[in-house]
């Protein structure tokens, strides 16, 4: 090997060292989109209204995760519903997550009225797998939470991504989860883009007063003191649901 | 993506007494160790569950560390973007709780093959694509452990008492050698002289073989030595007698560089341990014989049973070297001289529906055989692309029988109606001459190949008989007496050639097409010529026992076949079309017998990979088997007068089809694995035989194709762990039915037989004392749609302990018992033998090398050989004279180049 080639493959070397240190991604806007099979979501109920919408077609909503090393916000856009009788029917959260400081703030909509969770950090059980797939351009592993008897849920993280978070309120996983499933693939997220920029996450904190904050243990009390009598429904199942994301 | 797991026991660890739990620490590098890895994600994963018990990321300097992880049996994974995966098996507990790895180099990141790799309770095995792959160090075995010992440790992977080696329920068919065939063919030779400790990896893998009839799967096991274990020698002998009648005896030299082996053996005995039971032609590489088709009517004689007294002496060599790069010259001769007397004493029940009879006989047979082999093999690379193979060998053998038998017939009511006395010698000379050649040619393209092939087969024969038989009929029963006092001559030579081209090309990179040609041609001559006893000499020629025979056979067989591959399933489907023309000519009577047959066989493979370690298989295949000469031939053959065969010229081929289903899995961490096979096979113009009884019990059996011949059945076993790994569980069950057809008095007749059977067994295999037990339970229902009195069902128990320990001052001490019933046999018959054998041997030297052990074979003196076989309306129980208790002192020395300790070699 002559000194030219040499030279040259030292300069490859550090090029390609220097992108190993270039690709971690620390700070950035993270485009997702949800797609929920509305027969799935609704497959035992048989009110009337349900023949009205068209719930062969999957619904799809677009979110935006802003984050840095240690905190994240998570927004849905402000497109509005193409069939507004159906915005109803998905759910569309803000969720801040504070990692440094194990602090969950959370605005949920709830029959019509907005709930407001201040909670530390949700921790889940992952199980971790070997399968892999491409998300947005980036490797990510699946790892699985299984939530109850009957809902497990498949999240795809990247490494690449430092910040240890996702869509919604998920998190704990070693990178960002890009992609987030129920197993029967009813609610979908895929991350459709990663924007790496220093967004400034504090300041898109959902405003909310102290006061309103309420804890999901009080929360879950509140609601099945006032509902847990009615017949029609299932009230641990409704906040079983509306606490798995 | 690249796995590395490996078992971090005691390597790293530090005892900390104040941790809550694990603790891990460490410094990840990259590939070129030139730099620390930054944002390296670390985690700790539960094996049990694959629960993500805590993670974090490497500092700027690559450091990392991770606290209060619970106690478990975990996975420390490494990962990084740009690099393999890197794990780390690890058994925590609160004595092995602080984990620090200063230097953690990840490896490159895998561009073609997935590879696993499992360090765990030290047992490393992985797959390299369909490889299994076990490194060898990491499983423990005794301090002379041969590669035998070795196997018997690895899960997965179980080998019985001749040797024979099976994975994953599987048997395995060929064992090589850093890729090669070491010193012959026969695995055993390998496994049983190769020291445990010179072993890198054992390897295990599935490759098709054409056995002529169609494309079959075998398991090949590569043993790769390591580097520092392919130059020098090592050799043992040994000597052990009981001063009496008994001795064995035994040298071996090996001496090996690289390329270059040579080994030089000699081996004699007269006990049961000669080792030389399965296929003599096997033991030592004289495949040369068993391979060659063209050798119709003389079958390789082997001795396969312990029965009877043997006598062995064999010598040889085997060299081997590379000349060059691209020249492998191979060279073998072996001697082998040995004698076996046999003592039978039967009892057959002939069951008709109208009558029963009994004959008793007596049989008192020895033989002797002789052989020379000399073996020559040429690999020479013709360029990266092409390879040509010859191969050429030479087999002069001669054996000698002298058996007297005799005969008595009794009646339904016990009455004696005929005695015969029968006398047979026979003295054999045969020289076989075989030879390949073929050329493999590889190109460009991947996975195009061609391959043309020829091979040469010549064989000539001699062999002289004598008979003399004495009929006689008693208490006023019907019947002619009659003597028979005959010389027999019989000349045989043939000589045949078969080319062969196969193609394989590519027509996707999943697809692919195969073709293949095959001309086979066969001529024969075989002339039995026989003289009858005037008084002084044998000059009268007997016409109906003599012949002359010539015989041609053409074959062409063309196949097409299509092969879709993928990494999880392999599917392949095509037929094989071919022609037989056969021209039997009888030279006595200008008469030929003319067979043109067309066969097509299809045949469908279908294998689904779930993972590596977990597989389902579907195999469909066609074969047809053609009548030997001697099948078709009309001619008596009364070597046997009390049953006398005759050939059948309108003898068919046979045609069958099969299929074979199976299913494996293994867990390599929790060392567990299940097998399942099923099968079934059912043949048209199946082979059988048409016997007439006279109505003095005298027998002749004429060959005839039969319809509707089938067996089936479904085997399953599997290995388990229970009380923490600390016993072994592994059970098996099987269940069979078997249809076979034939006709006796010209009736047809149809034996089914129905098995069960089951069995279990248990093992415990700790530093310095192993303990196994195992029971097997089989039960058969035999029907005979002709006579019903043979239909009883039997059953047959078999047990068998094991256990051997350590003791201080380096002694050993092992035994086995073996207990064994077999139900309704009849009455003289039904012995329940408990045969015990035990040993305690001490070892001498620095070294250990030197071995004395006393040895107590059948210490109860109970050891008989009872079998029981029903064929047809006959139930036939027969006890053969064997070698009961004996004691040995045996003597051994081993050595080798090293001056070290040296690996044991046993012998069976």
């Amino acid at each position: 090997m002559n000194a030219g080639i040499k030279k040259f493959a030292t300069l490859l070397l550090v090029i390609s060292a220097s992108n190993v240190f270039g690709q971690f991604t620390a700070n950035g806007k993270i485009e997702f989109q949800r797609r929920t099979n509305l027969e799935k979501k609704f497959k035992d109920n048989d009110s009337p209204w349900m023949n009205k919408v068209n719930l062969k077609k999957p619904k799809i909503e677009s979110f935006y995760l802003y984050f840095n090393d240690s905190s994240s916000v998570f927004l849905p856009s402000d497109v509005v519903d193409e069939d507004p009788r159906m915005s109803w029917i998905t759910s569309k959260n803000k969720v801040y997550q504070n990692f440094k400081s194990d602090e969950l703030l959370e605005i949920m909509s709830f029959w019509g009225s907005e709930l407001v969770v201040g909670d530390t950090i949700k921790e889940r059980v992952w199980k971790m797998t070997n399968k892999r797939r491409i998300i947005a351009g980036y490797d990510c592993r699946r790892a699985i939470w299984e939530a109850n008897d009957s809902t497990t849920i498949y999240a795809w993280y990247a490494e690449e991504i430092m910040c240890s978070s996702g869509p919604e309120t998920f998190n704990g996983l070693p990178g960002m989860i890009l992609g987030l499933a129920t197993e029967d693939g009813g609610v979908v997220y895929f991350a459709k883009e990663v924007l790496k920029d220093n967004f400034d996450v504090e300041k898109r904190i959902p405003k909310v007063k102290e006061k309103d904050k309420l804890t999901e243990a009080e929360i879950r009390k509140a609601v099945t003191e006032q509902y847990g009598a009615r017949k029609d429904f299932n009230v641990k199942e409704m906040l079983d649901e509306m606490f798995l994301w | 993506m690249k796995h590395l797991l490996f078992l971090v026991f005691s390597l790293f660890t530090f005892s900390c007494v104040y941790s809550q739990g694990m603790h891990y620490s460490g410094v990840v590098n990259d590939t070129m160790n030139n730099q620390p890895l930054a944002n390296a994600v670390v985690m700790v994963v539960n094996l049990e569950d694959s629960v993500l018990f805590g993670f974090t990321r490497t500092n700027q300097k690559g450091e990392f560390e991770l606290k209060d992880i619970p106690f478990s049996e975990q996975e420390l994974l490494i990962s990084h973007p740009n690099y393999g995966d890197k794990s780390y098996y690890v058994i925590g507990s609160p004595e092995n709780n602080r984990i620090e790895i200063p230097n953690i180099i990840l490896p490159e990141k895998a561009t073609e093959l997935d590879e696993v790799v499992v360090f765990a309770n030290k047992e490393p095995i992985y797959f390299k694509g369909d490889t299994l792959v076990y490194v060898a160090d990491s499983f423990k075995t005794k301090e002379n452990a041969v590669v035998e010992d070795l196997l018997k440790k690895l899960p997965g992977i179980d080998v019985d008492e001749d040797g024979n080696i099976t994975s994953q329920g599987q048997s395995v068919t060929k064992v090589l050698v850093d890729g090669d065939e070491f010193f012959g063919e026969d695995p055993t030779v390998a496994t049983k002289n190769l020291g445990a400790k010179g072993v890198e990896t054992v390897e295990v893998y599935e490759t098709t073989e054409d056995n002529g009839d169609g494309e079959e799967t075998v398991q090949v096991m590569d043993v790769k030595l390591k580097e520092e274990y392919k130059k020098g020698y090592f050799g043992k002998i040994a000597g052990a007698t009981d001063f009496q009648d008994f001795y064995e005896g035994e040298v071996l030299l090996n001496s090996f560089n690289k390329d270059l082996k040579l080994s030089v053996f000699g081996l004699g005995s007269n006990t049961p341990n000669t080792g030389f039971g399965v296929g003599d032609a096997y033991k030592y590489g004289l495949t040369n014989e068993l391979n060659a088709n063209f050798e119709d009517g003389i079958s390789f004689s082997n001795n396969t049973s312990r029965r009877g007294l043997p006598r062995t002496f064999k010598g040889g060599f085997y060299y081997s070297d590379k000349i060059g790069k691209k020249a492998k010259l191979g060279f073998n001769y072996t001697y082998n001289n040995n004698d076996i007397q046999q003592l039978k004493e039967s009892k057959s029940q002939f069951i008709f529906a109208d009558t029963t009879y009994t004959t008793r006989e007596n049989n008192n047979f020895f033989e002797n055989q002789e052989s020379h082999a000399i073996n020559l093999s040429l690999d020479l690379k013709l360029d990266s692309l092409t390879k040509l193979i010859v191969e050429p060998s030479v087999n002069i053998k001669r054996n000698s029988i002298e058996q007297t038998d005799s005969t008595s017939f009794l009646s339904a009511l016990n009455s004696r109606t005929s005695s015969t006395l029968l006398n047979n010698t026979l003295d054999n000379e045969g020289l076989d001459i075989n030879a390949t050649v073929r050329l493999e040619r590889q190109f460009m393209k991947r996975k195009r190949e061609f391959t043309a092939e020829y091979q040469y087969g010549y064989t000539d024969n001699e062999a002289d008989e004598r008979l003399y038989s004495d009929i006689r009929y008693l208490n006023g029963n019907p019947g002619a007496d009659s003597l028979t006092n005959q010389s027999k001559v019989t000349l045989s030579n043939t000589q045949g050639h078969r080319g062969r081209l196969s193609y394989n090309e590519p027509l996707t990179r999943k697809w692919n097409l195969e073709l293949d040609y095959k001309l086979d041609y066969f001529f024969g001559d075989q002339s039995k010529s026989t003289n009858n006893f005037d008084g002084q000499a044998f000059t009268i020629f007997d016409s109906t026992f003599s012949n002359n025979f010539e015989n041609t056979r053409l074959e062409n067989r063309a196949s097409v076949g299509l092969k879709y591959e993928t990494r999880k399933m392999t599917f392949k489907f095509g037929t094989a079309a071919r022609n037989v023309q056969i021209d039997n000519r009888n030279l006595f009577t200008e008469t030929s017998i003319l067979q043109d047959v067309n066969n097509l066989l299809p045949y469908t493979r279908f294998i689904y990979k779930f993972s590596n370690a977990e597989r389902l298989r579907f195999t469909y295949r066609t074969s047809s088997q053609q009548p030997t000469i001697t099948q078709l031939q009309p001619i008596l053959d009364n070597s046997n007068p009390n049953s006398v065969a005759i050939g059948n010229p309108d003898l068919l081929p046979t045609y069958a089809h099969s299929i074979n289903i199976g299913y494996n899995k293994w867990e390599a961490l929790k060392r567990q694995w299940v097998w399942i096979n099923g099968y079934f096979t059912a043949t048209n113009d199946a082979f059988s035989s048409e016997v007439i009884y006279a109505p003095d019990g005298r027998t002749i059996s004429r060959a005839i194709n039969v319809d509707g011949n089938f067996f089936t059945g479904l085997n399953a076993g599997a290995g388990l762990n229970a009380f923490d790994k600390f016993l072994r569980v592994q059970p098996n069950i099987g269940v069979s039915y078997n249809k076979f057809n034939s006709r006796i008095n010209t009736l047809d007749n149809t034996t089914t037989n129905t098995g069960f059977d089951g069995g279990l067994e248990l093992s415990i295999d700790r530093d310095s004392v192993f303990f196994s037990i195992g029971a097997n339970y089989s039960y058969n229902i035999p029907e005979s749609s002709l006579s019903f009195g043979s239909n009883q069902p039997y059953s047959i128990q078999t047990y068998r302990m094991n256990f051997s320990i350590d003791l201080p001052w380096k002694m050993e001490f092992e035994t086995d018992a073996d207990y064994f019933i077999n139900s309704n046999l009849s009455a003289g018959f039904n012995q329940t033998p408990l045969l015990i054998n035990a040993s305690l041997s001490k070892r001498f030297l620095k070294t250990e090398n030197l071995t004395l052990s006393f040895e107590a074979n059948d210490i109860l003196n109970q050891n008989i050989d009872v079998n029981r076989t029903i064929n047809n309306n006959v139930i036939m129980d027969r006890t053969t004279q064997v070698i009961a208790r004996y004691f040995l002192v045996r003597l051994q020395l081993r050595f080798n180049n090293n001056k070290t300790k040296v690996e044991d070699e046993r012998w069976y």
